[in-house]
Formats: C-alpha cells, sequence, structure tokens
C-alpha cells in the first residue's frame, strides 16, 4: 500500500534468488533434521529415543517395502488411512450439503436442526469413539463416521454462510427471467454455494483428518496410520513412530493445501468469491 | 471440531438478545422443542423395545446414572466430579502452558521477517498434525501419566496460539506503526498502545482455538493415557462394562464444560474488548 | 465581501517572511533497480501550504514518507529547519489515505495518543484535544470507537489527532482519497478554515488538480516515474478562495495542461510492461 513502487516492478525472469526463494521453506524444514541427524550421530542425543532422520527413513522405506511386515505395510496402513478418510469426507460432503441448505433456505430446517447442531458440535469428536465401537463394532464403519462427524459440522456452516452470502437480488434476476423453483436450485443456488462447499470441505478435512488419527489410535484394529504409530509405541519401535507422525503431518499438509487448496483457489480466483472465516 | 463458530450458526439466540423476555423464552423453547423431541423419539424407542437398551440406554436411564455418577446418594464422594476436576485440571495446565510458550514466540515471529521465514515452513507442517499423534512418543518416554496427557494437550494447545499470534501481529498495517512514530512513540509504547491492542482480536481467537484443541485432545489423551481418572478415563473404561450410560454421562459432560469454556470464559472477553472496538464483533483490519 | 487590502495581507505577510521549513536537496529514492525519484530538490516555507501532484504511482507518496522519515533516501539531503531528517517525529502530523485510527481506542483515545505518547498528563491532553474536537465538529462523538463512523468522520479524527500535537508541519497524503464527492467538498472547507486556524506548514498529496488549486499556495507537479519536479505553480490568491473564482479556473487549466502530458506518458509507460 505504501509504496506503489514495487507493484510496479516488471516481472523478473528466473533468477538465482527466485529458485532460492521457492525452495527456502523446504530447506527451513531440512535444516532442523540435519541438526537433528548430526547430534544423532556423534552422540549427543538419546538415539534409542531420538533415532536420526536416516533411520526412520530407512525403516519406512523398508516398511514400504516386499521385505516390511507385513510386504508393503506402509502402503496399506496410508492406503487405509485415506480410504476412511476419503468415504468419511464423502459422506459429509453429501450429508453436509443437504443440511446445510435446509438450514440456509427452509424455516423448518432451521428450526430443527440449528438447536441439535449447536447441541451435539461441543461435544469433542473422539469421545464418540468408544460408544460407536459398542454400537457398531471395530471396523471401519466407526473410524469413517468419526470423520463424518469431525467434517460435516465445517460444511454445514460454510454452506449456511454462503446462502446467506447470496444476494436476494440473484433470485429476482433469476425469478424475473422465468426460472422456475428446480431451475433456481439447479441454475442458482448450488452453483452460488459451490466455493463455500469447497471451502467448508477444505476446514473440514483438516479437523477430519485429525480425527481419524485419533480414531484410529483407539479404535482400528488392524492398519491406518493412526494404528501403526500407537501399535509401534507398545513395541517401542521409534523409528515407526517418528515416521508415522511425519506421514500424517505431511498427508495432512498435502490434503488440506495442495489437493482442496488448489482447488479452492482455483475457484476463488475464478469467482472472485473469498469466504470470510 | 469446529469450536471456532459454535456459536456463529446463523439462528436464533443473538438475533433476540435485546427483544422483550417473552419473545426470549419463546425463542429458547423453540430451541429446546427439537431437542426434547429427539430425546423423547430416542426414549420411545429404547422402551418399546425398537433400541437394545443394552446398547443404547435411553435418556431417561443415562439421566439416573448421572445422577448416580454425581453421586447424590453418598455426599462425601462424587466420582464424576473428581474426574472433571482432573480433566479441567490437565486441560487448563496445557493450555497455559501453551500460551506461555506461544504468544512470546508469536510476537517473535511476527516482528521479525528473517526469523518468520524459516520458521514458518515448520509451523505449517505442524499445525495439521493432530497432536494426538505424539501420545505414542509420549507414552514410551513417560509411560501412561500425567505428564504425557498434559504434553499431548500442550502441543493441541500450542500451535492454534502461535499461528494466531503470528497473524495477529503481521495484521498490523505499517502506517499505524507510522503514526504512533511520528507521534514520538518509544519501543515499549508500540508494543504496548499499537501491537498488543492490534493483534488482540486474532489472538483472542487463538486463546479460544486453543483452549478447545487442548479441551478436545484431552478426551483422546486421557482415553489412551490416564491411570485412573479424568472424563476421558471414565468413557473409555467404561467400554469394558459395555456401560454405554457412564458414557453418554460423559459426552454429555464433555459438551457442557466445552460450551461454558467458550461462553462463559471467553464470550465475556471477547464483548469487553473486540466486540467493542468492531462494532459488528467482527474481527477487522486495523481502521 | 472582503476589500482589497485584507485581501493582500495573509499573502503579503508570508511573503515578507518566507523562511524556508522544509528543504529537499537532489533527492534520489530506489526501490531495488527501480528508481522511484531522481534528483528532486525544492524548499517549503513556513506556514506554506503546498500541494504535490502527479500521475498515479509517481511517488509521490514516497515524498511525503521521506520527510515524514518512514523511509531514507538514496541519497540526497532532506531537512526541516536545518537538521537533517533521520527517524519519524512529533514535530511532523501525518494523516493518511486509509485513516489508520486504532479501532481499540474511541475517537478521544485516538486524538489524545499523541499527548499521551509524549506523558501529557490526561487532563491536560483532553483540554488540548477540546479545541481540536469542536473545530473538526467532532463534538458529541469523543466516546464512539471508529467503527462506528463514516469515512468523513474518520478522516476529521484522523486530522483532529495530528492537530492535537502541534506538529508544525503536516502531511497529509491523499487525505480525500477515501471520500464520497460530497463529505470531500465538506471536508476541503474544513481543512482550508483549520489551516487558518492552525497556521501551520502542510504538504498534501493529492491526484485532483481541483483540490490543489483550490487550497495550497503552491503546486508542485511531479513526472512519472523516476519522479522530477516538472513544475512549481504559485496560485496567488487569498484564502478563501472561492471554487467557482474564474481565475482559479485559469490556475487548474494551467495545472491540468502540464500533467496530462505527464499522464499520457506514464499511461504509455505501463501499457508497455
Amino acid at each position: 500500500m505504501s509504496i506503489d513502487v514495487h507493484s510496479a516492478r516488471p516481472a523478473n525472469p528466473i533468477s538465482l534468488r527466485r529458485i532460492f526463494d521457492s525452495i527456502q521453506p523446504m530447506i527451513a524444514i531440512a535444516i532442523p533434521l540435519l541438526i537433528w541427524e548430526a547430534a544423532g550421530r556423534m552422540g549427543w542425543i538419546n538415539t534409542f529415543l531420538f533415532p536420526p532422520p536416516s533411520q526412520i527413513a530407512h525403516t519406512i522405506w523398508v516398511q514400504a517395502g516386499p521385505n516390511g511386515h507385513p510386504p508393503g505395510a506402509i502402503l496399506m496402513h496410508v492406503g487405509r488411512s485415506l480410504y476412511r478418510f476419503l468415504s468419511g469426507l464423502a459422506l459429509a460432503i453429501v450429508i453436509g450439503t443437504a443440511v446445510g441448505i435446509a438450514i440456509g433456505m427452509t424455516r423448518w430446517g432451521r428450526l430443527i436442526f440449528t438447536p441439535l447442531i449447536s447441541a451435539i458440535m461441543p461435544v469433542p469428536t473422539l469421545a464418540w469413539t468408544p460408544i460407536l465401537l459398542l454400537l457398531v463394532g471395530l471396523d471401519d464403519r466407526t473410524t469413517i463416521i468419526i470423520v463424518f462427524i469431525a467434517a460435516s459440522f465445517e460444511v454445514i456452516y460454510t454452506i449456511v454462510v454462503g446462502i446467506e452470502m447470496m444476494s436476494v437480488k440473484v433470485f429476482w434476476v433469476a425469478r424475473s427471467m422465468g426460472a422456475s423453483r428446480q431451475q433456481i436450485f439447479w441454475k442458482v443456488i448450488i452453483p452460488g454455494i459451490l466455493p463455500y462447499l469447497i471451502t467448508g470441505t477444505r476446514l473440514g478435512s483438516g479437523f477430519a483428518w485429525r480425527a481419524l488419527i485419533g480414531a484410529e489410535m483407539l479404535a482400528a484394529s488392524s492398519y491406518g496410520l493412526g494404528f501403526m504409530i500407537y501399535d509401534a509405541s507398545e513395541y517401542m519401535s521409534m523409528d515407526m513412530i517418528y515416521g508415522g507422525i511425519a506421514l500424517v503431518a505431511l498427508l495432512g499438509y498435502f490434503i488440506e493445501n495442495v489437493l482442496i487448496g488448489r482447488l479452492e483457489a482455483a475457484t476463488t480466483s475464478k469467482w472472485g468469491v473469498n469466504v470470510e472465516r | 471440531m469446529s469450536t471456532s463458530n459454535s456459536s456463529a450458526l446463523p439462528g436464533p439466540g443473538s438475533a433476540h438478545a435485546r427483544m422483550a423476555t417473552t419473545i426470549h423464552i419463546v425463542s429458547l423453547l423453540r430451541f429446546l422443542a427439537p431437542i426434547v423431541a429427539m430425546l423423547l423419539v430416542w426414549e420411545f424407542c429404547v422402551r418399546t423395545g425398537l433400541a437394545n437398551a443394552a446398547i443404547l440406554p435411553s435418556p431417561s436411564m443415562i439421566l439416573v446414572r448421572g445422577a448416580e455418577l454425581l453421586g447424590f446418594s453418598h455426599a462425601d464422594h462424587s466420582p464424576l466430579i473428581s474426574h472433571i476436576l482432573y480433566s479441567l485440571v490437565r486441560a487448563m495446565s496445557a493450555f497455559i502452558l501453551g500460551c506461555m510458550v506461544a504468544i512470546p514466540l508469536g510476537f517473535l515471529l511476527g516482528l521479525n521477517a528473517f526469523a518468520y521465514r524459516w520458521v514458518s515452513p515448520i509451523i505449517s507442517l505442524m499445525l495439521p498434525l493432530p497432536a494426538l499423534a505424539w501420545t505414542p512418543i509420549f507414552l514410551v518416554i513417560m509411560g501412561q501419566s500425567e505428564a504425557t496427557i498434559v504434553w499431548v494437550c500442550f502441543l493441541g494447545a500450542v500451535f492454534p496460539i502461535l499461528y494466531a499470534t503470528i497473524q495477529g501481529v503481521r495484521s498490523i498495517t505499517k502506517q499505524s506503526l507510522w503514526v504512533v512514530r511520528s507521534m514520538g512513540a518509544r519501543r515499549r509504547d508500540i508494543f504496548f498502545k499499537v501491537l498488543l491492542p492490534g493483534s488482540l482480536p486474532a489472538l483472542m481467537a487463538g486463546l479460544k482455538l486453543g483452549m478447545a484443541h487442548s479441551w478436545r485432545t484431552l478426551v483422546a489423551a486421557e482415553m489412551m493415557a490416564a491411570l485412573s481418572s479424568g472424563v476421558g478415563f471414565m468413557i473409555f473404561s467404561a467400554r469394558t462394562y459395555m456401560d454405554v450410560s457412564t458414557m453418554f454421562v460423559g459426552i454429555v459432560v464433555l459438551a457442557v464444560i466445552g460450551m461454558t469454556i467458550e461462553h462463559g470464559l471467553f464470550g465475556p472477553l471477547e464483548k469487553m474488548t473486540v466486540r467493542r472496538w468492531h462494532n459488528t464483533g467482527r474481527v477487522g483490519g486495523s481502521r | 465581501m472582503l476589500n482589497v487590502s485584507q485581501m493582500d495581507i495573509p499573502l503579503a505577510l508570508r511573503e515578507k517572511n518566507a523562511t524556508p521549513k522544509i528543504t529537499a536537496r537532489n533527492i534520489r529514492k530506489s526501490f531495488g533497480d527501480v528508481v522511484a525519484m531522481d534528483d528532486i530538490s525544492c524548499t517549503i516555507n513556513d506556514r506554506e501550504f503546498v500541494a504535490i501532484i502527479g500521475p498515479s504511482g509517481c511517488g509521490k507518496s514516497t515524498f511525503l514518507y521521506l520527510i515524514a522519515g518512514f523511509e531514507k533516501p538514496t541519497s540526497g539531503v532532506l531537512t526541516i529547519d536545518g537538521r537533517e531528517v533521520v527517524k519519524p517525529g512529533p514535530d511532523r502530523g501525518v494523516v493518511f489515505q486509509e485513516f489508520v485510527l486504532f479501532p481499540w481506542r474511541t475517537v478521544l483515545g485516538n486524538i489524545i495518543l499523541g499527548l499521551e505518547l509524549q506523558n501529557v498528563p490526561r487532563k491536560e491532553a483532553e483540554e488540548r484535544a477540546r479545541k481540536w474536537i469542536r473545530l473538526t465538529g467532532l463534538s458529541g462523538f469523543e466516546d464512539a470507537y471508529p467503527s462506528t463512523l463514516s469515512g468523513g468522520m474518520k478522516q476529521r479524527v484522523a486530522i483532529a489527532r495530528a492537530l492535537t500535537y502541534d506538529p508544525e508541519v503536516l502531511l497529509l497524503d491523499e487525505p480525500f482519497g477515501a471520500l464520497d464527492v460530497q463529505t470531500k467538498n465538506y471536508m476541503i472547507s474544513d481543512l482550508q478554515n483549520l489551516w487558518t486556524e492552525a497556521n501551520r506548514t502542510i504538504v498534501m498529496i493529492t491526484h485532483s488538480v481541483s483540490e490543489a488549486v483550490l487550497m495550497a499556495d503552491r503546486v508542485l507537479v511531479f513526472s512519472a516515474r523516476p519522479s522530477r519536479i516538472i513544475a512549481d505553480v504559485r496560485i496567488d490568491m487569498a484564502h478563501p478562495r472561492d471554487a467557482r473564482d474564474p481565475m482559479l479556473r485559469q490556475y487548474q487549466d494551467e495545472v491540468t495542461g502540464i500533467l496530462s502530458a505527464e499522464v499520457d506518458k506514464s499511461m504509455r509507460l505501463e501499457r508497455n510492461l
């Protein structure tokens, strides 16, 4: 704002400085890891509790390959977690959108759902795990429901906000062009809430990923990253724990910022909508 | 999970705040009606045998169990209250610890562009990481103990607060600092008169989120690492006896405490500061 | 209306004791490899109202920030009362286009901030603020929070805030840019009255020729980037001025002529980028 000269600066060609800027975040993450590695090799830290990153990476690599226990263990853990995550998220998107539209568009929807949601939302999602374990059993359904619960509130909330942000005039325009109720729904409301749905999904996915890992630690009988790290703590296999945490972090970052984040950035820039949170 | 907005679902309540008491009561009844209706349907299903009472106890059974656990029968000892106190102390210590680390660090990173550049990649990687994922490490190092629970909750609280503090400090425009500098402000003045109040809206949101994360993480951490106490422990240990009523009591307790913390603690704090400054209650820039 | 001799007094006075207040000698400012201004030299006299005008993006705001001490010139010397500017100080008050009020302070709280920072006792500070609150038409709004005010009111607060701690120089960075036309006209006439009351040196950045000509004693026209001063137009008319005065029109045409040639040049430059 202060110096309008900056914005007018012509685009630089690819320079060393640019390359450095783009890889700088990775360097920032690599430096602590290198220090950790060095400290481990020099024997400054307890390598049982803090195994050096190279050793962790090696273990994860072996466990992901044919010599794992079972072969390809890591891939199966990751795959199972993603399967549960995506199923729960899909459920949250479908049901959350329906409920969100009901609250935003209809009087009865608002009267019925708002109190119920306000009553259920303050419950920590993971507190449902033991009950679901008894009601549903020790299988994927429990974790999928946890993911669904964790994600759906954000989806519902952003959709309600989206509908409220929609100008009444948009409906007037559609109506004056002779649109039917159905046409208004499909041609005005659905495209109108789409960017909000994407934002809600991104926010919800963050909560859902966190809840999934916790639920897997508490409720999964086999496979899943949460199960993997909890199981590893019983065998005191620190490599697997650290490796699992790293995978959880990387996948969580990837899902929220890259996968859905890109989608969101694309739609917001295209439609010029910015969901305020 | 979405604690940042649990009160913000657009609905009755806030809009009716200023109206007459009768309207207030009507809106309260309207608010409670669907909840009561759901409980009645639930009760009906269990009584008529549509649902298995052993797996899904009726609301009345849950109420009775709640009274038992509160210890109305033997006044000197209330297992529920003691579980709650344990949980609160753990969550609060983790939260306070989180504030002590995150707020100073947040100001440092918010003000120092160099430090921010080198630390923010690590933070953005840690932010989506569930604090619970650290539990196995603490379990190996410290076993099932108070320390494990508090450290895990600390990790749950610290990153939202840190992130919010940094955002708050960075949201303060250069011009705001220029204005006070042109009035001859010293460093102390700049901190207390601009940086602190200017970052308060974001900081407040971060504290709210941090406390909520601490509380939500606590439940699961207690399920994994508590030996004998805490609401999470109560819920998880009830599983062994298939005691679903106790689990539901725990869930109600968690929800009530969560809401109390948000509305009872942070609500008035916000009203005193952020909401008074920004007419709408929305967190705004520095205008 | 006023008779001739009365009209001539303020101008004559200013001409007589024209002591230089702000002097810029060969100021050059660049950001990285972009040269924002090149070799700017000028003198602004004590109690003079100078408007700086130029094509957008020409770095006229940067010049103001240099005077305020927020930025440092790459080379050249900038002095106020013969002393080199090294940092911001309470001898210069700044008013930004975006008001930059502190939302956590009331109107009064914002206005007395400068005195507060100089450890003036609260009672005295409020006393001194009263005068400017009255003159800026903010009476009755002392306890309101900025978020409840309109744009024009916010700008009044910003101006009162800058005047209250008594700076010798008032630096206005497009003070009416964020206001609608109606409010703006009010504010312009108010500011003219304030100026006669406050009797300070004022440097105002603007992109409106009519604003500049109406209010200022001198209009400095900046060129497109890298900016230089391409014209220094003295508006030889007494204050307060009437916007419909044909003489004012003449000045306006003169400045517009100089400026539009420059704007053409900068537009061409922009398109080539």
